[in-house]
């Protein structure tokens, strides 16, 4: 390996065998396996210097062809590490880039082996919940006095007197709806949290109006027992105003 | 039953989630960031409150992820 060059870094492993993964990568250069120790960290050879892309399509390219080595290596592998997009690891103080890596694999050696172990077999699976107050709102407002006085008020009133009463009624039912939504979010938090080993909890992200994202989950499960998760998520998909997007199986980017 | 199987995901926004956000990191000097990935990661979330700017870019995300291109018939 020459010495000036560095190394972009996809994910790490456990094994004994450096066999390439016959794989081209972001770089167009073949995606190697580097062996130290029985951790194998994936990684393809590159410039050891950061590139000045204006050019987003060939950037988003990458994240893309990252996340494709990282998937076809966990195949390969059973359990791996996924690295965050964008490290190159770069030849220093007289050593390459391949003898700092595996300097640095040596250092963190036992912790990198306890979280493989930890993640043995497992897999990220993306939970989110997308609701649609609009179908939600008819029930909360059946169920509310506050809110059905309010609106009796309103048509009985002049229209001046009126209006500060709709801007009043909106406020209520906007409270009301985050109040309901908070309600859900807790409910389906125990009932998704009850059917997997780990959870992390997302920021949400926007949806098309009047849709809402409520909840956006990572979840930790064994690869082959996701059916219980399965079965819940398709009960609370059928509850009338809500919609369950279900992604995966990741590699473990949540939890490594 | 939809639920029982996910689906592998098939929106760039799951991508982006996951990859500029989240995985390993080396907190060491022996580390160089390929791009600013802080700046790509903005402008990747501009792009996807977009769906036509996404569009546009050609982001749409294939649903078979390999998009990583095999070696062929070649050890190296």
């Amino acid at each position: 390996m020459m010495t000036d060059k560095g190394l972009y870094i996809y994910c790490l492993a456990q094994g004994n065998q450096e066999e390439p993964l016959e794989l081209r990568g972001l770089g167009g250069q073949p995606v190697m396996a580097l062996l130290h120790r029985g951790l194998i960290a994936v990684v393809e050879e590159c410039e050891a210097k950061s590139i000045q892309s204006e050019d987003q399509k060939v950037l988003a390219d990458g994240l893309l062809i990252h996340q494709s080595v990282v998937d076809i290596a966990w195949e390969r592998y059973e359990t791996v590490l996924p690295f965050s997009f964008g490290m190159v690891i770069r030849p220093m103080d007289g050593k390459t880039a391949g003898e700092n890596l595996k300097g640095w694999m040596e250092r963190e050696s036992e912790e990198l082996r306890g979280k493989l172990m930890r993640l043995k077999s497992k897999a990220e699976y993306g939970v989110q919940v997308i609701w649609d107050p609009t179908i939600v709102l008819p029930k909360i407002r059946h169920n509310d006095k506050e809110i059905q006085d309010l609106e009796k008020e309103i048509q009985s009133k002049p229209k001046g007197v009126a209006y500060l009463l709709e801007r009043k009624l909106a406020e209520i039912i906007k409270k009301r709806l985050e109040e309901a939504a908070n309600v859900y979010f807790k409910d389906f938090y125990q009932r998704i949290r009850n059917c997997v080993e780990e959870i992390h909890v997302e920021k949400v992200r926007r949806e098309n109006p009047p849709k809402q994202m409520i909840m956006n989950l990572s979840c930790l499960q064994e690869k082959d027992e996701v059916v219980l998760l399965g079965r819940e998520l398709e009960k609370i998909g059928k509850i009338q105003g809500f919609d369950v997007r279900f992604t995966g199986p990741w590699p473990p980017y949540s939890f490594a | 039953m939809p639920f029982t199987h996910a689906t592998k995901g098939d929106s760039l926004a799951d991508v982006v989630e996951r990859i500029l956000d989240k995985g390993l990191v080396i907190n060491a000097d022996i580390v160089i960031l390929l791009c600013d990935v802080e700046l790509l990661s903005i402008k990747i979330r501009a792009a996807l409150a977009s769906f036509e700017t996404a569009a546009k870019w050609g982001l749409a995300f294939p649903s078979d992820m390999r998009v990583a291109h095999p070696v062929p018939e070649q050890k190296v």
